[in-house]
């Protein structure tokens, strides 16, 4: 087929565009990732028993507050990214700032201990709380990818660990209500890293199931 | 006008209001920015170029939703042309080449309005797709029938008429690389 008929073709009966915005089809997939989540949890794992004792720490507000922030942050960074030309904005720096707020908090808690300091870091649930967090986020990370093809990314490979980035921050909301653990430094390695892996994922998967 | 990318704005905005004619009229002075822009950085044959052309062509048209009305132009279609050029180095191996950099502007810099066919025929691959999305396309795009009378045609809804054009349109981008 020549050129101009194809554009002939393509511009023949076409119909006003719909644009479908952000609040119609990607909050509700990531809303609907951390719904399964906390079912997950609630259902599955279990709701920490000394629940009502940890709202009381400001631990607890660092692991919501992170969870929230990240989430927040990656949600914009991956409406952009799925969006030709537009740009990331704030959102790499913003990422790369929160975790690193967060583990000095960490390694200020660590240092300032007399002592007790492997357990600030490990806990008692060190071996499972990254992979919990990781299992809890693969629902938004299968529907976040499923989204993303929908729209039109452009760097794959990015595309793809900032939707897991999103699942990530999403799978740690979902955790909290049952992690036991309350130590700065616990949280600050464990927690990002639970974050990291549904990102390494994602770089992983972009390349392959993103291409358009 | 004297900056071509103001008019192409322009009627591309008021195709995604439905207006045809003005789609039809941003379209076509995008194909001769397009081939222009691509045949400046593939070394090989133009007929590769020209199948790039289209392949952009397509992905603009199919994915014309992802367009945000407040944003600008330019950087939105220059996004789309540079994707669909590493990704056409990419399929041919010269990874070397994925480093060009360069910006929106270059994409209106040059202007070719010489065709030549592309190697990939549209039709053939048409053919190739399941009769649910080939039917709509031929009726509605290359007939064109409206959707309601495609539909009584084919004994399909409308609703599906237009989801089988979407989708075999969608389909279309992706094979062409695949092919080509």
């Amino acid at each position: 087929m020549r050129t101009d008929e194809l554009v002939a073709t393509l511009a023949r009966g076409s119909a006003p565009v719909v644009r479908r915005r952000w609040w119609q089809l990607q909050l509700p997939s990531a809303a609907l990732g951390l719904l399964v989540a906390v079912a997950a949890v609630w259902l599955g794992l279990g709701i920490n028993p000394q629940l009502s004792l940890a709202l009381e720490q400001w631990t607890f507000g660092l692991k919501l507050g992170f969870s929230l922030t990240l989430g927040a942050v990656s949600f914009v960074w991956w409406l952009r990214l799925g969006q030709p030309g537009a740009t990331a904005g704030a959102a790499p720096t913003l990422t790369g700032g929160l975790f690193a707020l967060v583990l000095a908090l960490g390694a200020i808690v660590l240092l300032s201990a007399e002592g007790q300091r492997l357990n600030l870091l490990l806990g008692t649930s060190w071996l499972m709380c990254p992979w919990l967090i990781a299992m809890l986020s693969l629902p938004t990370l299968a529907l976040g990818l499923l989204v993303m093809r929908r729209m039109a990314p452009t760097r794959l490979r990015l595309s793809g660990a900032v939707t897991g980035l999103l699942a990530g921050a999403i799978g740690m909301g979902a955790y909290v209500w049952h992690c036991p653990e309350l130590q700065a430094p616990f949280i600050a390695v464990w927690y990002s890293l639970g974050a990291l892996v549904p990102t390494m994922i994602g770089a992983v998967l972009g390349p392959r199931v993103l291409r358009w | 006008m004297s900056d071509p990318v103001v008019e192409i704005e322009a009627n591309f905005r008021l195709g995604l209001a439905g207006n045809e004619l003005a789609y039809h009229r941003a379209l076509a002075a995008l194909t001769g920015h397009l081939r222009g822009f691509f045949r400046a950085r593939l070394s090989s044959a133009h007929e590769h170029a020209e199948d790039l052309v289209q392949e952009t062509l397509i992905a603009v048209h199919t994915q014309r939703h992802t367009f945000d009305p407040t944003a600008m132009f330019a950087p939105w279609l220059y996004a789309i042309a540079r994707y669909k050029l590493i990704d056409c180095y990419r399929r041919r191996g010269s990874r070397g080449r994925e480093q060009t950099i360069d910006d929106a502007s270059a994409l209106f810099a040059t202007r070719n309005d010489t065709a030549v066919e592309a190697r990939c025929d549209v039709q053939a691959m048409l053919a190739r797709l399941p009769p649910r999305h080939r039917g709509p396309i031929e009726l509605v795009k290359l007939q064109g029938l409206s959707v309601a009378e495609a539909a009584a045609r084919l004994g399909m809804g409308e609703s599906a008429v237009k989801v089988g054009i979407h989708r075999g349109l969608k389909t279309l981008a992706r094979d062409f690389g695949d092919i080509a």
